[in-house]
């Protein structure tokens, strides 16, 4: 393989890796306050999706803000109806009730739209693409990779120097104790769902402007790899996460490439395969934080 | 204990059940087409859901991946019975001895039991060794990987296209009600035995557990492997009702299907998977039915497609909120109990 096409492999894998480790660390957050693996997280990936869809003739900012706004209202929603009244459930029993609000949400969507594609008119300047040396690389790439820097830069910035931010590390490290010492819980909780429901509205923004439609069940697929993301790269921390989403893009990329023919199709397996693998070596993650490491 | 105080134990427990299962068989069997399937179908998901209970419901092991065994006792069941004839065309990659089977359709649940059987002794090393959110997560991987295989690996599964023709002995409910009975008895027996009750107090608490001496790797193991062969079972009598299937006829839909069954009726007894099964079999009838179009004062809900699936996803949500442990609350409803209180003319022990 030339130097270029590792090259051009290394930048789809960023690209991909950006909108799993976005949603990857919306995972984090709501896991860190809550201890609950959001299965239906991927569901406003679809609902921004057809927001994108329906909104179609407007201007691009409207769409946006519109996208942007679906997300987190659909967030703070599953919180307030679902979550909100099973917090303190064991996590067994918060991951199947993300299960049923998944399957709620895809059905609903199934319902009014049916199995068929809805085609999603394309924000202006995604559709180009930029000739860097021999490289062929679309602006979808660049601005998939850059959005996802700024924004985990910008999340790293609240988080250590705002207030809020100090909570929300302090519920994702030990929640009972942060009650204890009087972090509003109830808003902590809210920020960290209404913050993953916006980085998910962007993460879904940039994977419909990819596709260029949207399913009820296009959320799951994106739901699978970045739940991946998560654990691989260690529930406990939102760093972990973000790196859990660079390597599941990197794996399935490198797959992608290696894997002799006969066996492409089977690369979600061998996906899998060895996501499971490392539940197995490390169940907490690769980078696991001592607060979920059981004691005996 | 001995064989006979085991059998009075199995039989105390799945006695009532067993009786419930068989009027309800009995009382569809004169009914319309529509009672009979949906009889039919809820049977034979109630097997699945007590293969299911027998690992999660004693173990307290979350699993997301029990359907990739009925997944695979499906095809091999299906594969098995179909006649050569039709395998020479569509399953090329067939190995011969498996084209030139022809098991009658009664002898391919137990070939499904046995090839999920076989799949889950391959797995279940490295599972039992995980609980709670892990287990729920590998398991889900499990289910992946195999339906992924089973999509592509066309010379064999005719990968999407799935398998048609599948050959059927189920022509009524009571043909289904020997398989449920020995489903019954299996994750009865294993229940009540000493393996099932140092299971249970893992599920309590895993390191009290230990500290007695319990191995709990090895009961995890022993659980799982039976209820994968359960599993197995129900996955080929599915099939047989259905005649036509493909790898996402074993995917989410089911998994989410199963799971709120055993949910709702309760996780932790076997009464639970029972109530749990009719409960939902007769609710997404019921919804089914008004997916046609009902009016409710001045809204008209007209035809809502998906109106079973969105109603279990609410119902699972309601009784999650409401009352976790589902209708049966972990109480079982044994023959012992009932006489006690018929004796005691209706008071309460």
């Amino acid at each position: 393989m030339s130097g270029t096409e590792i090259i051009q492999n290394a930048i789809d894998a960023a690209a991909l890796g950006s909108v799993y480790a976005l949603f990857a660390l919306g995972v984090a957050l709501i896991f860190g306050v809550m201890r609950l693996v959001n299965l239906a997280h991927g569901e406003i990936i679809m609902a921004v999706g057809y927001s994108l869809a329906i909104t179609g003739g407007l201007p691009w900012w409207i769409r946006l803000l519109c996208a942007l706004i679906v997300g987190m209202l659909l967030a703070a929603a599953m919180h307030q109806f679902a979550f909100k009244p099973l917090r303190g459930a064991d996590d067994t029993t918060l991951l199947i009730a993300s299960f049923a609000v998944s399957m709620l949400l895809q059905n609903l969507a199934f319902t009014w739209y049916g199995s068929n594609p809805e085609g999603v008119i394309n924000l202006p300047v995604i559709n180009s693409a930029v000739e860097i040396g021999s490289l062929r690389v679309s602006t979808l790439s660049i601005a998939s990779a850059l959005v996802t820097v700024i924004l985990l830069v910008g999340i790293q910035l609240a988080l250590k120097r705002t207030d809020l931010g100090l909570r929300m590390r302090a519920s994702a490290e030990d929640f009972t104790m942060a009650r204890l010492l009087g972090v509003g819980a109830n808003r902590v909780v809210l920020t960290a769902f209404i913050g993953g429901g916006f980085l998910a509205a962007i993460g879904g923004i940039l994977v419909v402007s990819q596709t260029g439609s949207v399913t009820p069940d296009i959320g799951f697929g994106v739901m699978l790899f970045g739940l991946v993301a998560c654990i691989v790269g260690g529930l406990g921390t939102l760093g972990g996460a973000v790196l859990g989403g660079y390597i599941i893009g990197a794996l399935a990329v490198t797959l992608q490439v290696v894997l002799p023919l006969e066996l492409r199709s089977y690369r979600d397996a061998f996906l899998f395969a060895i996501v499971f693998l490392v539940i197995l070596w490390k169940p907490g993650g690769i980078i696991s934080s001592k607060a979920l490491e059981e004691r005996v | 204990m001995t064989a006979i105080r085991m059998a009075r134990n199995v039989a105390d427990l799945i006695l009532i059940p067993a009786v419930v299962l068989l009027v309800i068989a009995l009382v569809a069997t004169g009914g319309s087409t529509t009672l009979t399937d949906a009889t039919i179908r809820g049977l034979v998901m109630i097997v699945a859901v007590i293969g299911l209970y027998t690992f999660m419901g004693n173990s307290g092991v979350l699993s997301f991946g029990h359907i990739s065994f009925a997944a695979i006792g499906a095809y091999a069941g299906s594969l098995f019975s179909m006649p050569p004839a039709q395998k020479m065309i569509l399953a090329q990659g067939l190995p011969d001895f498996i084209k030139e089977a022809e098991v009658s359709a009664i002898g391919a649940p137990l070939i499904g039991a046995f090839a999920a059987l076989v799949f889950a002794l391959i797995i279940a090393v490295p599972i039992v060794r995980l609980s709670g959110l892990a287990a729920g997560l590998a398991t889900f991987s499990i289910l992946v990987i195999v339906s992924t295989v089973i999509s592509n690996w066309s010379e064999v599964t005719r990968g999407t296209q799935g398998l048609t023709g599948v050959p059927s002995s189920i022509d009524e409910p009571l043909a289904v009600l020997p398989w449920v009975i020995g489903a019954l008895v299996i994750g009865g027996i294993f229940q009540v035995s000493r393996s099932g009750r140092r299971l249970r107090a893992s599920r309590s608490d895993v390191v009290a557990s230990r500290s007695i001496g319990v191995r709990v790797e090895r009961e995890r193991f022993k659980a799982f492997v039976i209820s994968a062969a359960v599993m197995g079972a129900a996955g080929s009598l599915y099939a047989q009702t259905l005649g036509t299937f493909g790898p996402s006829s074993f995917y989410l839909a089911l998994t989410f299907l199963i799971i709120s069954m055993l949910i709702i009726g309760g996780v932790n007894s076997l009464m639970g998977a029972v109530v749990g099964g009719i409960v939902v079999v007769a609710l997404t009838e019921i919804l089914l039915e008004a997916e046609g179009g009902l009016t409710i004062g001045p809204l008209s809900i007209g035809g809502i497609d998906n109106l079973s699936q969105v109603g279990l996803a609410i119902a699972i949500l309601v009784i999650l909120m409401y009352r976790p442990q589902g209708i049966m609350a972990g109480r079982e409803i044994r023959v012992t109990s009932l006489i006690r209180k018929f004796r005691r003319g209706g008071s309460s022990a």
